[in-house]
């Protein structure tokens, strides 16, 4: 089941091998379509600022290396000065109103997608990882996802952004521009993705010890898959027998409390819901890959891997994790 | 000594068989007081006339008994023939007394589960006991119904009916209608999957159980069912209006009141709120909590229903007492029912069809913008929505409304309701809950303050009809106890700063007031003893929601305790502590031989 | 300098290391026999009325009592594990006890807070140990510490309306959330709105 899934996300990544190899590259036109738009901003305000490094850089040298007998006549000096001063705050107001111009001219064009939005997935920022509800006007569609969300090619999908303790920020170098997530306010973006891939995101404003480790893969879909995946998220948890079933027991009792799975009575919060953790790609916010042997590692012991995060040691016996580890494999 | 005509009931009482007609009956006589409301209208309205307006002055204090234990007493005394019943807070020791010497006849003491104290929610009440055919039905906190031989306090049955492990507990009163008790459960803040359980009045068995949420076929929707609008109509509602498995801790409990209409064969009672209070956790209708209930009593199936707060954000509850009663409006006699909703209106509905036919505010409001009469929706007012982690500021009503248990009371002969009710506003703010079995599963931080004004509760007599308020009195204090109204046009109130008073059911003038042991949030009765004078009892000892910052260990600097109430009662510890009492009033006995004893008149209703 | 500087900081790092294992080692002995065969924490008493003359009773620290985060993190878990709807934000109480004053009716020693956490009481507190890890319990039980108000030095307390007593609330939750919570005082409200924001 999982290999399906990462079908798409494999030909993204053979496809722009660069791209995976350097998933935060924002100097380069990515996948998404206000990346693309704002591409030519960055790089034209990155151009204007280097010529005027270069070029205030090369007054200041001549200026510094010019003998002091050059500059003798005091009114010639008065003269020019006032002219060049003139020069240098015109040319600059001029060129500075330009770019704000530009600037606006590009961020009014992003503010709203081009086309309504597909739909409204809630963001939101814990210490330290990323939670996705796609919201729905029925309520029984509506489900929630961790570290990992997908969408579909070609359509804009609307970002509300919540916090429930400290600000973070969102950001998908390759797809968007960052949008903080501030407790109590609820900040809204949106971003569409043109190709299939997989776009990494990443918490971009410092919010404690595991700062770094708060990171997100967003899968672009084709449509149809999309689809498919989401009718696949808003299963419950399937029924289980043998080790699972003994596993879904242990589960409940070791990690009911901080993590949610549909359909069963395990409702905590404080942890990401694990309804479908094996359709997913990473686990620790996209910290590790999501394999056995990194999932019963994680499990035994996440203050190895992210100390300081909220997640304790349990203290496992082998056949514990050996059942937890089990059952989670049956929430594809 | 007389031989009056209902000292010869315990023997009537002893071949009766068609019981729900005989209970009806037996509500009606003027000496006795036979369930929390007197009658199955829930009218709390007593026709004795000895203590009146004109005398009420020199009502004195007749007899006192201790219930032993020093947390909130909301139970209504029941005299039933020449007995006197009433039932403690946790661990829900039942006493029988007599009603006019104060004499203790017996007591029976339940095992309740001490940790059943642990998943109350707001102080360990009960708010009464219910009787039928010679049997005393209690419900304890650890969800056990319990019958008593109502002559020797002898046990009869048990059955348990929850699960304090999933934070279940009991605390409305039973209501013995047709043969069966009906018990309700308490939890709204625990995750607990409400409903009302009816049960064989003879066994104690488990006749059926209606969920509060759920498939139609756990809510007992069937072919019956008629709701008032088309958006309460389809299949499975207390599914689809909820979250994916939303439901199952869902809330929509049921620990208020119910109310019986013979002549319709209609069982009547409203749902709690949704859980959790942090909304954004369960998008929906959430159907069918804050909703009243038609039933019929013999099989549970529900005739029609009405969701008075869809999505409810505020926690606003629909437990309130129902009355029914038949009003003159637009030129037509209609059987209607008053509800003064927790929600801060006043509604009146069509009990045939559960139609609204009018909703007006009666305290502060801003949390709501109206009630559509077209489709039968309120209107929230979006401006104040919670969303997580926003602190929004001065919401009109706070969580326990305009009005929250509080029983009210019905005079047929002033024809005005008399409402006990609170007027508070809060700052309030969602968070996230996370659902763990018998742990709370609430998801708000909350701040309750005096409303507008300065004050915090008020007495009132609203007029139906004209759908207008027709006096006041503002109390410091929520006014938590139930009210009470006879024929002497003398209405009855008490306060949690410790004042018992009554007043003029016309004019709202107080006539009398007493200084109490404790605050009260009890529920005053009336009746006639068997030495022809007409007694007033109530219930002290302050709590409830509101009183726990005076009755147990609460500190009333942080604001944010007691789910919020603290706030708004910081200051109630410097008027009065935790003791239950029963206190018993009486005219001397001089000024009641004057006053000649009047004729037990057949009740209007 | 710059190894002198690399130095230090691989030091540091291996410092930082040590003490969490040391912490750690601490907070699993507190439920591990000795070599005498005592649990130290089973010997810890409930009451304080202590018959004859038996041994002083055992010194149990908290093993996360010198982590300043610790406070922190147990808030996290605190609202998290659904304590705060009993003993409400900041320890208010309600459903259950304050804890915001010292009064705790268990003790509030670190190990008596342990113990009531991890064993339930018998009047409606429910039993995690089976639920939490022990390093979670002791991180709640420095939360706990952190929010209850020192003792004035007086044997009792007075409560009246005039003169206001007591004189001082705290800060309503909406506003604040920390685990030190008596930094954020206002005149006491008798019921009226809080004027902080």
């Amino acid at each position: 089941m999982r290999s399906r899934a990462a079908i798409p996300a494999l030909l993204a990544l053979s496809g722009s091998a660069q791209a995976a190899n350097r998933p935060l590259d924002y100097l380069k036109p990515g996948g998404g379509l206000i990346a693309r738009e704002i591409w030519p901003l960055l790089w034209g305000l990155l151009g204007v600022g280097i010529v005027v490094v270069v070029l205030i850089s090369a007054l200041v040298l001549v200026g510094a290396l010019r003998r002091r007998g050059e500059a003798a006549g005091a009114g010639l000096i008065e003269t020019h000065a006032s002219r060049w001063i003139g020069i240098g705050v015109g040319v600059s107001t001029v060129v500075l109103f330009g770019l704000v111009g530009w600037s606006t001219a590009i961020t009014a064009r992003i503010a709203t997608p081009p086309t309504p939005s597909a739909f409204t997935v809630e963001v939101r920022a814990h210490q330290w990882w990323w939670e996705f509800t796609y919201l729905n006007d029925n309520p029984q569609k509506v489900f929630t996802t961790a570290n990992e969300m997908h969408l579909p090619v070609g359509r804009p999908v609307r970002f509300l952004l919540k916090s429930d303790d400290v600000i973070h920020s969102c950001w998908v170098p390759t797809l968007s521009g960052k949008t903080d997530v501030i407790p109590g306010q609820n900040n809204v973006a949106w971003l569409q993705a043109e190709r299939p891939g997989t776009y990494r995101g990443q918490c971009s404003e410092y919010c404690g010890k595991q700062h770094a480790h708060m990171a997100f893969a967003i899968v672009a879909d084709p449509p149809e898959l999309f689809e498919r995946w989401r009718a696949r998220q808003l299963r419950p948890a399937p029924a289980t027998s043998g080790e699972a079933a003994q596993g879904a027991q242990v589960f409940g009792m070791r990690c009911g409390i901080c993590h949610r799975v549909r359909g069963g009575l395990a409702q905590g919060r404080l942890g990401p819901d694990l309804t479908h953790v094996t359709s997913r790609q990473t686990i620790a916010a996209a910290t590790l890959p999501n394999d056995p042997a990194h999932l019963s590692a994680w499990i035994a012991s996440p203050q190895h891997f992210k100390p300081g995060a909220y997640m304790p040691d349990l203290g496992l016996s082998g056949q514990e994790l050996s059942e937890i580890r089990s059952y989670l494999t049956t929430l594809e | 000594m007389k031989l009056t005509r209902w000292s010869l009931l315990p023997l009537v009482l002893l071949s009766c068989s068609a019981r729900a007609e005989d209970l009806n009956k037996l509500s009606q006589d003027p000496a006795q007081w036979v369930m929390p409301a007197r009658d199955y209208s829930s009218t709390r309205f007593s026709p004795l006339d000895q203590i009146n307006a004109g005398n009420v002055a020199g009502l004195q204090m007749a007899w006192t008994f201790s219930l032993g234990e020093t947390r909130g007493q909301e139970a209504a005394p029941l005299v039933i023939g020449d007995t006197m019943y009433i039932v403690s807070s946790w661990p829900n020791k039942v006493f029988a007394l007599d009603p006019v010497t104060g004499e203790l006849k017996w007591t029976y003491i339940p095992h309740t589960d001490r940790a059943a104290q642990g998943v109350a929610c707001c102080d360990v009440v009960t708010r009464g006991l219910a009787y039928d055919d010679g049997k005393i039905f209690q419900v304890t906190l650890d969800n056990h119904v319990i019958a008593l031989d109502a002559a020797t306090g002898k046990e009869l049955w048990a059955t348990k009916t929850g699960d304090i492990n999933l934070g279940e507990t009991t605390t409305a009163a039973p209501l013995a209608v047709k043969g069966k008790v009906f018990v309700g459960i308490s939890g709204g803040e625990m995750g607990v999957r409400g409903r009302i359980t009816a049960l064989d009045e003879n066994t104690g068995k488990i006749a059926y159980v209606a969920y509060g949420a759920g498939p139609d076929q756990d809510v007992l929707i069937g072919s019956d069912f008629k709701p008032p609008y088309d958006w309460m109509k389809g299949k499975d509602l207390g599914v689809n209006s909820w979250p994916q498995g939303a439901w199952k801790i869902g809330g929509a409990t049921m620990w208020g009141w119910f109310s019986y209409d013979p002549d319709l064969n209609t069982l009547y009672y409203g749902t709690g709120n949704p859980g959790p209070w942090n909304a954004e956790q369960r998008p929906g209708d959430n159907l069918w909590s804050s909703t009243l209930f038609a039933r019929n009593p013999e099989n549970g199936q529900a005739k029609w229903a009405y969701q008075f707060n869809p999505h409810d954000v505020w926690d606003h509850d629909e437990i309130q007492r129902n009355v029914l009663v038949d009003l003159q409006i637009g030129g037509a006699n209609r059987k209607v029912l008053l509800h003064p909703g927790r929600n801060g209106y006043m509604y009146v509905i069509d009990r045939e069809t559960g139609k609204v036919l009018s909703a007006d505010t009666y305290d502060t409001v801003n949390a709501y913008k109206g009630v559509n009469l077209e489709t039968g929706r309120i209107e929230p007012n979006m401006d104040l929505n919670p969303s997580l982690n926003r602190t929004v500021q001065d919401v009109c009503p706070a969580p326990p409304g305009a009005k929250d248990w509080q029983p009210t009371a019905w005079s047929p002969r002033t024809k005005l309701l008399y409402v006990p009710h609170q007027h508070l506003c809060m700052n309030f703010k969602a968070s996230e809950a996370s659902y763990i079995a018998g742990t709370p599963y609430v998801g708000a931080t909350v701040d309750m303050f005096a409303g507008p004004g300065g004050y915090r509760g008020e007495f009132m007599a609203w007029d139906p009809v004209q759908r207008k308020k027709v006096w006041e009195i503002h109390e410091n204090f929520p006014v938590w106890s139930g009210a009470l109204v006879t024929g002497g046009d003398v209405a009855v109130y008490a306060t949690m700063d410790r004042w018992m008073k009554a007043v003029d059911a016309k004019s709202g003038k107080v006539l009398w007031s007493f200084h109490l042991g404790s605050g009260s949030i009890g529920q005053p009765v009336t009746y006639r003893g068997s030495d022809g004078r007409q007694y007033i009892a109530i219930a002290t000892g302050v709590g409830g929601w509101p009183g726990v910052v005076a009755n147990a260990a609460v500190d009333p600097r942080v604001r944010n305790g007691a789910l919020g109430f603290t706030g708004a009662m910081q200051d109630l510890p410097t008027y009065t502590q935790g003791g239950g009492e029963l206190v018993v009033f009486a005219l001397p006995k001089s000024s009641s031989a004057q006053a000649a004893p009047t004729q037990p008149q057949p009740e209007k209703r | 300098m710059k190894r002198g500087l690399l130095l230090l900081l691989v030091l540091l790092g291996a410092g930082g290391a040590l003490a969490q294992q040391a912490r750690r080692n601490a907070a699993e002995n507190a439920l591990t026999p000795t070599r005498a065969g005592a649990y130290p924490i089973l010997s810890v008493p409930v009451s304080h009325l202590r018959p004859g003359q038996p041994p002083p009773p055992p010194q149990v620290t908290n093993p996360a009592g010198d982590d300043p985060q610790a406070a922190q993190r147990g808030m996290r878990y605190f609202i998290s594990f659904n304590c705060v709807g009993c003993h409400a934000p900041n320890g208010g109480g309600g459903m259950g006890p304050s804890l915001s004053d010292v009064k705790s009716i268990y003790g509030a020693e670190p190990a008596n807070l342990f113990l009531s956490i991890y064993q339930g009481r018998p009047n409606g507190m429910p039993a995690w140990g089976g639920s939490l890890p022990e390093s979670v319990i002791w991180d709640l039980v420095a939360y706990v510490r952190s929010i209850g108000q020192k003792p004035d030095g007086n044997f009792g307390q007075t409560i009246s309306r005039t003169p206001a007593s007591p004189q001082k609330q705290q800060t309503p939750a909406e506003f604040v959330q920390t685990a030190n919570p008596w930094a954020f005082t206002e005149p006491f409200g008798n019921g009226k709105k809080p004027d902080a924001k």
